[in-house]
């Protein structure tokens, strides 16, 4: 059981991002000093920031040494300094974007909750359910997102649905694997003891799915800001999506690469939060692991 | 390890006596009818402790549902104080295999958890509960999650869930099945300490015969497919049964008559017949 989860959870982990994972998974709980969990935070970070920073000197070298044209590739050092110049108007469109993101998250994860009940309730509502999960992932994105902007307009609600659309099926997935994770014999004795179905679910299938649904979640989470960008690409009034597109039109592709990296920096954060509601939802469970891990 | 706790905190029924009464159950499976239990009668009477052993895949899981309320009879009857409770589950605290705690309940919710399934609320279970850790030697561990627990002390918490329940009779499933032997042989002695104290109307169910012989007053044999009531055993042993009791001649002779019992002509048969 502890190994499945382990699995699942490397395997979400080498999916996207993980060096902003480390920092955030293993956070020192029973260090006895601060100073001393920012150096082991530090020592477990320094990796990271230096292949990123190898990667960058080598793309500044190239640009350099071949002279390209600015607006085909520019440096990372003049997307640096053209994106602290322009940060103001960056913030402004970053902050619809996060909006969206979250509450578009927030949804899906309503929908989905609301779903993997009825799903795992009632076996009939699972045939009849289950295929159109699979299938509405079949939906190609790239042409629904248009029309939600012709019947829904440039507001929040088309890109809400994009996200909800790309991100309620790992967490729903998610869910439904957690449910069925439950121990057979667990069932057994809460029938044992005279409970019922709906008693069964609460205390012990929803516990049960939730080491599942984070690793769903972390999945969600970094298609939800894609999503959103995208949900702006096809049509908005502002946000890193349009901002970058109109930048791409006007060539200041230092510009695009500018909201390029706070895209990037927007999806650090929430999927380092993901980790940080973890441990508030279910302190049992990263304290039962790293007392597997140090054992 | 003396009474700390009062026994009313158990709401036992004192005095409630078992009884399965010819109880048979077969399966259907690819058509075929595949009887498991034949006719299995047993009885304890109230504040005994029972044994049940016999061969693997003898049908005794098949046995434990029944007692539990969780699968019917084709025939027979389970009894309570003498009233059919056949197919309820109010009436046996069930001690499964593997302890089951739940891993984001901390001991005293793990302990708690019969009681809250039966409609207390979380604050009443724990106040339950409380008392009971001291006589379980729970009392520092009581806000601990189970993976900080050692096998023998998840066992004590599994052990308290059941009897906090104050249901009429404890069945117990093979236990201690998954400790290493030193362990296992604490938790032996605990228990059959805790009973001394107790008097819960006991089944236990189990492969390991030394427990059976350790713990009970009297130990039914089954034998295997279809399980009949090959032999039943009573264990005329003194109480209480400390260590000492595990060395004595009556102890290994008792151990001696089970086994016999247990590995008894149909194996040699079995071979023969494959020979064949």
């Amino acid at each position: 059981m502890a190994v499945t989860r382990r699995s699942l959870e490397t395997g979400s982990n080498g999916l996207v991002a993980p060096q902003v994972v480390a920092p955030a998974s293993t956070p020192r709980r029973r260090t006895p000093r601060v100073s001393g969990g920012a150096r082991a935070a530090a020592q477990r970070t320094w990796p990271a920031l230096v292949g990123v920073a190898v990667l960058l000197g080598l793309w500044q070298l190239i640009v350099s040494l071949l002279h390209t044209n600015p607006t085909v590739l520019p440096t990372p050092w003049r997307v640096a300094v053209q994106g602290w110049d322009n940060r103001e108007e960056l913030w402004q469109n970053a902050l619809p974007t996060i909006q969206e993101t979250l509450i578009g998250i927030a949804s899906a994860l309503v929908v989905s909750a609301v779903l993997a009940t009825i799903v795992d309730l009632s076996k009939i509502a699972r045939r009849v359910i289950y295929p159109m999960l699979v299938a509405s992932q079949s939906i190609p994105v790239i042409v629904i997102a248009p029309l939600f902007v012709i019947w829904f307009g440039f507001g929040l609600l088309p890109k809400v649905l994009v996200i909800i659309l790309v991100t309620f099926f790992p967490t729903t997935v998610s869910l439904l694997e957690g449910f069925n994770s439950t121990e057979p014999e667990a069932s057994r004795l809460i029938r044992s003891m005279g409970g019922g179905r709906l008693q069964e679910f609460w205390k012990l299938r929803v516990p049960t799915s939730l080491p599942f649904f984070f690793t769903g979640l972390r999945v969600a989470v970094s298609f939800a800001v894609l999503a959103a960008i995208f949900g702006e690409w096809v049509g908005a009034i502002n946000g890193l999506g349009i901002y970058m597109e109109l930048e791409k039109n006007a060539l200041r592709t230092d510009l695009v690469f500018a909201g390029v990296v706070v895209t990037a920096i927007i999806s650090m954060i929430l999927y380092g939060l993901t980790f940080v509601l973890q441990r508030l939802v279910m302190p049992w469970y990263s304290r039962s692991r790293q007392a597997q891990r140090s054992s | 390890m003396k009474a700390a706790a009062s026994p009313d905190t158990f709401l036992v029924h004192e005095g409630s006596s078992v009884e399965v009464a010819g109880v048979s159950k077969s399966f259907r499976r690819k058509g075929e009818s595949l009887s498991v239990l034949q006719g299995i009668s047993l009885e304890a009477a109230g504040g005994e402790f029972i044994s049940v052993i016999g061969p693997s895949g003898c049908g005794k899981s098949t046995m434990f549902n029944i007692l539990a309320g969780l699968e019917v009879p084709d025939s027979g009857d389970v009894r309570v104080n003498g009233a059919v409770v056949t197919g309820q589950t109010e009436h046996f605290a069930y001690m499964p295999q593997k302890d089951l705690l739940f891993p984001w309940r901390r001991v005293i919710d793990n302990a708690g958890l019969g009681l809250e399934i039966q409609g207390m609320k979380r604050s009443q279970a724990r106040a339950r509960v409380e008392p009971l850790l001291e006589t379980f030697g729970l009392t520092e561990f009581a806000s601990c999650y189970p993976f900080e627990l050692s096998g023998g002390m998840r066992q004590r918490v599994a052990l308290l869930r059941t009897v906090v329940q104050g249901r009429p009779v404890v069945l117990l499933d093979e236990p201690f099945g998954a400790l290493d032997y030193l362990t296992r042989t604490d938790l032996q002695l605990w228990l059959s300490s805790m009973w001394e104290q107790f008097h819960w109307t006991v089944i236990l169910v189990t492969h390991d015969v030394p427990e059976a012989v350790l713990m009970s007053d009297r130990v039914y044999v089954l034998g295997a497919r279809p399980a009949t009531v090959k032999r039943v055993v009573e264990v005329d042993l003194g109480r209480p049964r400390g260590l000492d009791c595990l060395g004595t001649a009556h102890f290994a002779e008792l151990e001696e008559v089970l086994l016999q019992e247990l590995r008894t002509p149909e194996r040699p048969a079995d071979g023969l017949e494959i020979r064949r």
